[in-house]
């Protein structure tokens, strides 16, 4: 089965993450606090409020946990690859028995799913117990979550492997890496709802892919979507992954040839 | 003394030198700090068009507050950030021993082989979004003010190297004290709203075991009148003071144990 | 001048060694309840080394000698016993001591990674406080000698290996200290490097009667540098002598190495019996060690002769690392 070695990467990057337990205290303690901001933040906004822009407390604050929480699933698969390309490990890397995209896209969904049960669910229990999170507003709402969830964490390392393609053409990828933090940070919804934002930005983002990463799935799961706007936008999600997979394929087929040409 | 200022000197020149052959890096580095601060201001801004005050406090309020906790934060990360590389980069390596060897206190000889340069980004930001919350509240300067001001944020910064300087020296004795560092400064975020929105608890902490409520918010109220908090305000400069004794004097502790264990 | 440059007397340093199990369990359990193992590094030590003496300081890994070092330097406290550098105590007056040594470690460099090599040297000169015109002279002389002119402009980061350890030479002769460590100053270096490193070290210590202290796994580094050798075997001191002493001592050791022709077996003479050890090889060949005193090489040559089917032979004089190999035999066995 050629699906195994694919797996067999998966697991063994959740094995290197099981070796930092430092690191994995320090980072749930730091998302615990994180939390908890949020959480008093929230309730110091909604202090003479019933709601701010049609959205109640309850609302704002599961909205933004949950935010918080996929706002952890940035991957680092695109770093990863831009550092094969600069120390020139990529030929080595073409050299084996599989695709040296698949196996950073294993990878990287290897250390997403042990962040998932590692991290996510102790900490979403946390939120639970001291803060509260809404249950999803129908059956309807929570398979589609999970849906639209899984296609937002694949599309954060598509985006991310493109940026780490982008490599091959330009010298400064840090410069990137760097601007597509900022405008994910702000355009994705991870800190608010976008239906909070001015008008003309909403607009915008419905063009743009960063709106997939975090609002569509956490805004199903809230009702900020509503029902019949739940389909077309898993679509738009659908489209998006599509859209960067065969994108970030072509680019980097583009790029090796390039490179095997022409000597790197 | 003045030897030491001659030698930071020294030692400063050349982070320069090597700072200009990397323009392009130094440029990402502030704008990726920029950038990080703009995402916290601009979630601030969003919030603030559908409400009018958080908790008493206005936006420019909240901004005057940011603006100190930045250029304190500012003055820690550029010239202070070797504290974060203690363990893994000095301990671990046995480059301490190399510093050891010297004839100059290990701590300045740490501190002063790196300047970092993403703080300017920080620095930057930080006076801006300062003196814009202050025009926009209406502030008038005297020189007196800006003395004061310019004592808080140094005292802000303090802070910031006396809770980095405490937990890195656990490097003694752990691995690496990098994640305890890491999870306390997460602690830092809390100190740029009001403390008024938080539960008693969290602002004990943020006062008496962690002073991180005098990095920003403290200070901040020596400039806002009839908020209260005057006390504390006036306390900054004492509790900076405090807190890096306390950590200096647990530095050198650990470097005896160090002294006597080895790594 | 009747004080010594380093005096050591008893002295001993252990170690706490922390046992862990392995994995995220050993972990979590070692937070909690601590075992230590205790490991002597250093088992008491004395030692007295004369202003500008060269000392060859060798041993296997592990047999104490950066300890020690360590100790001279002033970075470890001893546990028991005393250590003197100059008359300074090296730990309680640390920085005192840390003006008058000079030191090299390997892989570790004195030097600062970003900067070129000649802002290196003037920010050393600022940390030792070394008067300007001393300095000036000194860098001189020293590019002289190390060929570093090339160099100067250079990051630290950009030099080459042997390039590297040539400026950290210069670093830690820098500032005219009274001793110097120097830890695996030759390592992985070209011979004609080596040779001129050596060189260096000999020339500027009779200049300056800087005091040398050389550890190395390079036998020829001692031969060239130094004028006495200390050998340490698990924290003891199991020699201590001048370099010619050693070398008399076993000036008559000879081994004589045999081939024998295709299928014969070898058959040692009764008649020299007792007067040769046959030493274990990986090859075919034959190796007896003899003492050149007992047995004179003719004599052993004909009696092999004579009983064996020999197909080649030859005599080696040992060379300083076999001579070391020895000292080892004989330490562990007294």
């Amino acid at each position: 089965m050629r699906i195994r070695k694919y797996i067999a990467l998966a697991v063994s990057q959740i094995k290197v993450d099981m070796a930092y337990a430092a690191w994995y205290w320090a980072s749930m303690f730091s998302v615990t606090m994180r939390l908890f901001i949020l959480y008093f933040f929230w309730q110091a906004v909604y202090e003479n409020k019933t709601d701010v822009s049609g959205i109640a407390l309850s609302t704002m604050l599961t909205y933004a946990i949950l935010a918080t929480m996929l706002d952890q699933f940035r991957g680092s698969a695109g770093r990863e690859l831009a550092h094969l390309i600069k120390h020139g490990g990529v030929a080595i890397e073409l050299l084996r028995p599989y695709h040296l995209l698949d196996k950073l896209l294993a990878q990287d969904l290897g250390a997403k799913t042990s962040t998932f049960f590692r991290a996510t669910l102790p900490l979403l229990v946390i939120a639970m117990v001291f803060i509260g999170v809404d249950p999803p507003t129908s059956i309807e709402a929570a398979s589609a979550f999970a849906v639209s969830v899984i296609l937002a964490v694949l599309l954060a390392t598509l985006i991310d492997l493109l940026v780490g393609v982008l490599s091959f053409y330009t010298v400064n990828v840090w410069g990137l890496s760097v601007l597509q933090e900022a405008v994910i940070t702000i355009m994705s919804g991870a800190l608010v709802p976008l239906t909070l934002f001015p008008d003309w930005f909403q607009t915008v983002s419905l063009y743009l892919p960063f709106a997939s990463l975090v609002y569509v799935p956490v805004a199903i799961y809230t009702g900020e979507i509503a029902a019949s706007g739940i389909w077309p936008s898993i679509l738009i999600q659908l489209g998006w992954v599509a859209a960067f997979f065969i994108f970030v394929r072509l680019l980097f087929a583009y790029a090796v040839r390039k490179v095997t040409v022409f000597g790197g | 003394m003045k030897r030491y200022a001659k030698l930071y000197w020294l030692y400063a020149k050349n982070h320069f030198k090597v700072m200009m052959e990397y323009r392009m890096d130094f440029l990402i580095g502030v704008l990726s700090v920029f950038g990080q601060q703009f995402a916290a201001l601009f979630f601030l801004s969003i919030v603030f068009r559908h409400i009018e005050s958080l908790n008493g406090w206005g936006f420019y309020e909240i901004l005057f507050i940011y603006g100190i906790a930045f250029l304190g934060r500012a003055i820690h990360h550029i010239f202070f950030d070797n504290l974060w590389t203690i363990g893994w980069q000095y301990i671990r390596t046995g480059n301490l021993d190399r510093i050891l060897m010297r004839p100059v206190n290990p701590l300045f000889q740490i501190i002063a082989e790196r300047v970092q340069q993403d703080g300017f980004g920080q620095l930057l930001i930080g006076g801006s979004v300062l003196w814009l919350a202050s025009n926009e509240l209406g502030m008038v300067w005297s020189v007196m003010d800006l003395f004061v001001l310019f004592v808080m944020v140094l005292a802000s910064g303090m802070i910031y190297i006396a809770v980095n300087l405490f937990f890195a020296t656990f490097s003694f004795w752990m691995i690496d004290s990098l994640p305890v560092v890491f999870a306390v400064f997460s602690l830092s975020d809390f100190a740029r709203y009001p403390m008024t929105i938080y539960s008693k608890v969290i602002m004990f902490v943020l006062t008496y075991i962690i002073p991180f409520g005098f990095t920003a918010f403290y200070p901040a109220m020596y400039f806002f009148e009839g908020r209260g908090f005057t006390l504390f305000a006036l306390a900054t400069p004492i509790v900076a003071a405090l807190s890096l004794i306390l950590a200096y004097r647990f530095w050198l502790f650990g470097l005896r144990a160090f002294a006597s264990t080895g790594s | 001048m009747s004080q010594l440059a380093i005096e050591v007397k008893g002295l001993v340093k252990q170690y706490k060694i922390m046992e862990r199990d392995a994995g995220l369990k050993g972990a979590i359990k070692a937070l909690f309840t601590r075992k230590y193992r205790i490991k002597e590094a250093v088992k008491g030590i004395d030692l007295s080394i004369a202003p500008g003496e060269r000392v060859g300081y060798i041993g296997f890994n592990g047999a104490g000698k950066s300890t020690t070092i360590k100790m001279l330097a002033g970075v470890l406290r001893p546990d028991a016993g005393s250590v003197h550098v100059y008359g300074i105590d090296p730990h309680e007056e640390r920085i005192k001591n840390a003006r008058q040594i000079g030191a090299v470690f390997g892989q570790r460099t004195q030097l600062f990674w970003d900067i070129p090599v000649r802002e290196s040297f003037d920010l050393l000169c600022e940390i030792y406080e070394v008067p300007r015109d001393e300095f000036q002279e000194t860098v001189a002389w020293f590019i002289e000698r190390l060929q570093l002119e090339s160099l100067l402009d250079v990051p630290v980061r950009q030099l080459s290996l042997g390039q590297k350890m040539r400026c950290e030479l210069a670093a830690a002769f820098l500032h005219r200290p009274r001793v110097v460590y120097l830890d695996e100053p030759t390592i992985g270096l070209d011979i004609d490097i080596k040779e001129t490193i050596r060189a260096f070290i000999r020339e500027i210590s009779d200049a300056w009667g800087t005091t040398v202290i050389l550890t190395t796994h390079d036998m020829q580094d001692i031969e060239e540098v130094c004028d006495r050798v200390i050998v340490l075997d698990e924290g003891r001191i199991i020699y201590d002598d001048r370099i010619e002493t050693l070398k008399q001592t076993f000036n008559n050791e000879r081994t004589l190495e045999i081939t024998l022709d295709e299928g014969s077996t070898f058959e040692l003479p009764p008649a020299v019996t007792g007067r040769v050890m046959r030493l274990e090889t990986e090859d075919e060949t034959i190796q007896l060690a003899f003492n050149h005193h007992e047995i004179s090489s003719g004599q052993l040559i004909r009696e092999i002769v004579n009983c064996n089917q020999v197909k080649d032979l030859s005599v080696v004089v040992p060379k300083m690392e076999a001579l070391i190999r020895n000292l080892y035999k004989s330490g562990v066995s007294a």
